[in-house]
């Protein structure tokens, strides 16, 4: 093979892998698991989504957000009063609701402008506070502390039905497959580079001419369309939702997720996800065991194994194989 | 004119004696910042198990005081563990710290679950009967209180300007470096920090046992109305924080009373945000490079 299809080849790769894990994904109902694993095959999917969101902004930026559940939240709510009040398809709300998002994302980032580090950190999570209280008081909108409910009805998406439990999945398996890629697709992108080199160096990327500000806006909001779409299907998913769902834990879940997995790689979050939410069920633990669990794992997580668990593939890879040599190079 | 004033008045009592809270929550937030740089949020599960330990302790044995008295070390000893088995680890990367206490979230409010379970609990305040004062009803439960923080408050400070184990915390604060230099055991200081600052959240979930119901999951808005005081007094900053707690106390009451309970947090949390936008380090000064 000649050096130029290989590094070709390379470079492709990861959407290869992408979109093979995606195949896999897509043929799961095939193999007619119970519709109870199907069904926690979505919800991991959709965290994913969204957590890939929050893991782009971390790890490729270096900005953490504890308002990410928030918005999250906003995309859900958002679908849900395009259904219920005007009447919108899941499709025509799509668009409306991760725009949204893209509006709130840039919208939590403004202060950004202002405060860094610390500061900005906390500001995020009292956003995410005011946002809860929105959703819980107002009731017009929101349905307060009752939630609202959302039923599909016979709509169909890609010639899939809304309301079939495999279909459903199937079709969380096509937005999260589009969502990776793209992902990707920035990551390696000339914008990436630019985004990893504010991450290491604000002033110094100040200094060659970056608009730092802006483009920390812009990775927000991005981030917070990722989000509010993912909400959207979080939306289809459960069918009702209420304002406790989208407190400030499951922005800590979030987090969990992207850093279970691995914050600099792309599928990270997928890692992550799958792990949090069918690694309970098959122990059996209750869900505030898990919840005690998963902090635990959290802490041990950031003091050992900082990169994620696909790290530690990379790490175990490098011992079997040996310190690297001078001979691939 | 006199009854709007009385009901004024009102207000501005309810508020100062809720204030007095948020200061000593923000208190313990701004000494462990101070110190080690790590934003702890897990500061607001501390408050809610300080609350729980009193309840369980008042309602066993009928004293207030020993309630207290238990609270604070039981406290202290969660503060002195959390310190030596995690956040020892974390001094070099403040960020790790930060998401090692977003961890310990999950894990205090599950075992407070566990332990407590997830139902409201509610207690008779311990000091029944109130004084009426130029037609203000001041309850005796918010006098001592108020009371409790004013006097834990003041040690605080008294402790931090005029004994010498204060200067060396504030040396520590200032510089770890050169204090290690002048013979100061800064990781010793640094855990003082961490039993102390866990210890006045106990006393704060002490008072707010007294106030109304508490469930497993109160934490967050304590932690965010400690950190909204913390940072609008400026972190690392004492007098800071029980002015801004005051002041955060009263702005809260003054918008239940007046525009109705249901929109306070928001009111209070959107203040907090233009506050801190306008104004990054705080309105009383105090800075990154906190001052105590």
């Amino acid at each position: 093979m000649s050096s130029g299809s290989r590094s070709r080849l390379r470079r492709a790769a990861p959407y290869g892998g992408v979109l093979l894990l995606g195949l896999i994904a897509f043929l799961l109902p095939q193999v007619s698991p119970t519709s109870f694993v199907l069904s926690l095959a979505t919800t991991a999917l959709i965290y994913a989504i969204a957590a890939a969101g929050l893991g782009f902004l971390w790890g490729q930026s270096g900005q953490l957000s504890l308002a990410h559940a928030a918005v999250f939240g906003i995309g859900a709510y958002t679908a849900a009063v395009c259904a219920k009040q005007l009447g919108l398809s899941f499709a025509a709300s799509l668009p409306i609701s991760a725009g949204v998002g893209l509006v709130a994302g840039a919208l939590v980032a403004l202060p950004s402008l202002r405060t860094s580090g610390h500061y900005f950190v906390i500001l995020t999570f009292a956003v995410s506070e005011v946002i809860s209280v929105v959703e819980m008081r107002w009731e017009s909108l929101t349905g307060g502390v009752n939630g609202v409910t959302t039923l599909p009805g016979a709509q169909t998406l890609f010639g899939l039905r809304l309301a079939g439990r495999a279909d459903y999945y199937s079709i969380v398996v096509i937005f999260a497959v589009v969502v990776f890629l793209v992902l990707c697709l920035l990551m390696r992108s000339r914008w990436g580079i630019l985004l990893r080199s504010m991450r290491e160096n604000p002033d110094l990327s100040t200094s060659l001419g970056i608009n730092v500000p802006i483009n920390r806006v812009i990775v927000f909001a991005l981030s917070g369309a990722i989000a509010a779409l993912a909400g959207q299907l979080y939306l289809y998913h459960v069918k009702s939702i209420a304002p406790e769902a989208f407190m400030s834990n499951l922005s800590i879940v979030f987090l969990l997720v992207v850093l279970l997995g691995g914050k600099s790689y792309l599928l990270g979050p997928a890692a992550g996800a799958i792990i949090y939410v069918f690694l309970p069920e098959y122990i059996g633990l209750s869900p505030v065991r898990s919840q005690i669990a998963f902090g635990v794992i959290l802490v041990v997580m950031i003091l050992t194994a900082p990169d994620g668990v696909l790290s530690l593939i990379g790490r175990l890879r490098e011992r079997l194989r040996g310190p690297r040599t001078e001979a691939g190079a | 004119m006199g009854e709007d004033l009385t009901l004024f008045l009102q207000y501005a009592f309810n508020g100062i004696a809720m204030g007095a809270v948020y200061a000593m929550i923000a208190a313990g937030i701004t000494l462990v910042y101070g110190l080690s740089r790590i934003i702890h949020f897990a500061v607001g599960e501390l408050v809610m198990f300080g609350a729980f330990v009193a309840l369980m302790v008042w309602e066993g044995t009928g004293s207030f005081s020993l309630a207290i008295a238990t609270a604070i070390p039981v406290l202290a000893f969660i503060g002195l563990i959390t310190e030596r088995v995690v956040f020892r680890f974390t001094l070099r990367e403040p960020l790790t710290g930060f998401i090692v206490s977003l961890g310990l979230i999950l894990v205090f409010q599950g075992t407070a679950v566990e332990i407590w379970t997830a139902n409201p609990k509610y207690s008779q305040p311990p000091l029944q009967g109130a004084w009426e004062l130029f037609d203000i009803t001041v309850r005796k439960q918010s006098v001592l209180n108020l009371a409790i923080a004013a006097v834990v408050l003041a040690v605080c400070y008294y402790v931090l300007r005029k004994t010498t184990a204060g200067k060396s915390v504030r040396a520590v604060s200032d510089d770890p470096e050169a204090s290690a230099l002048m013979g100061i055991p800064v990781k010793k200081v640094i855990m003082a920090t961490f039993i102390v600052g866990s210890a006045l959240a106990g006393i704060a979930g002490c008072i707010i046992m007294t106030i109304g119901f508490i469930t497993p999951y109160i934490g967050a808005v304590y932690l965010l109305r400690g950190f909204a005081v913390a940072l609008i007094g400026g972190l690392g900053n004492i007098q800071g924080a029980a002015l801004a707690g005051i002041g955060l106390g009263i702005a809260e009451s003054l918008a239940a009373g007046y525009v109705g309970p249901g929109w306070t947090d928001a009111y209070v949390f959107g203040t907090a945000v233009l506050i801190l936008l306008w104004r990054p380090t705080g309105l009383a000064g105090g800075a990154e490079g906190a001052r105590i």
